[in-house]
């Protein structure tokens, strides 16, 4: 059981849980943990998590652990992304910023 | 009986749901790519060599991908879905011994964390799976 060809980043399995753990934390950063597409990801982490010896299962944790304590902060200091928008579908109606844009470097605008 | 743990669907009941599917209780067997135990193609019975059911000592040690995401408060490694609950089954100290009729636990090599439930004897599928099935009213939801 649990025979591997190598360990760590040598172990195939190990390679490809790490993957797909960080592909399961960008969709929870996305708020897409609870969709199809994650159900995917996490029943591919289901073969793969059956193939570590116990240190290498520690090693995932704790990856686990830091990858999620990161995202947190990187949540945190990010805005929530919105579609780009024209300045000219706002601008109109604020003369002020109008005036100061076309006042501006040709390279802000 | 030592105390186990286990993430899987849950039924109307609120027990675990019997199958053969991932996160069920039960094992997926061969021809699934992804099967929990093997079998002997001559003699169709379970090969003893220490697969079976996963378990663990606690809900926390689980795999992040089973943990419910719910309970990242607790453990900020759950990234499971929220359709599982954590079950507990057994109340001794965690370690390889009877579980229940005709199953044991074994631990997996160098962890004495993680193990499966396994037969205790040469069985064929269909008995394990009996045998896992008739635990069903044991496993008590528990993500305290």
């Amino acid at each position: 059981m649990n025979q591997t060809p190598g360990r760590y980043f040598e172990n195939p399995a190990f390679r490809e849980y790490i993957f797909l753990l960080v592909e399961l934390e960008r969709l929870f950063r996305q708020d897409r943990g609870q969709t199809p597409e994650a159900d995917a990801i996490r029943e591919a982490m289901d073969f793969p998590s059956h193939r570590f010896d116990a240190n290498e299962d520690k090693a995932i944790r704790s990856f686990a652990h830091h990858l999620t304590q990161i995202s947190q902060q990187y949540s945190a200091i990010l805005l929530r992304t919105e579609p780009p928008r024209s300045t000219d579908s706002v601008v109109p109606a604020m003369p002020a910023i109008r005036s100061h844009e076309d006042n501006a470097p040709e390279f802000s605008k | 009986m030592p105390t186990v743990f286990r993430s899987m669907r849950v039924a109307a009941d609120g027990l675990p749901v019997v199958g053969d599917r991932s996160k069920e209780l039960g094992v997926r067997v061969p021809p699934n790519p992804h099967a929990d135990v093997d079998v002997d193609p001559n003699t169709n019975l379970v090969v003893l060599n220490g697969k079976g059911l996963s378990v663990a000592t606690n809900w926390r040690l689980l795999p992040g991908h089973l943990i419910p995401a719910r309970l990242s408060s607790i453990e900020p490694r759950a990234r499971g879905s929220d359709d599982l609950k954590c079950y507990r089954l057994g109340d001794g100290p965690f370690g390889p011994r009877p579980v229940a009729n005709g199953l044991e636990l074994v631990l997996k090599p160098g962890s004495s964390e993680l193990g499966n439930v396994v037969p205790n004897a040469a069985v064929t599928v269909s008995q394990f799976q009996a045998d896992l099935t008739a635990t069903r009213a044991q496993w008590a939801v528990d993500e305290s």
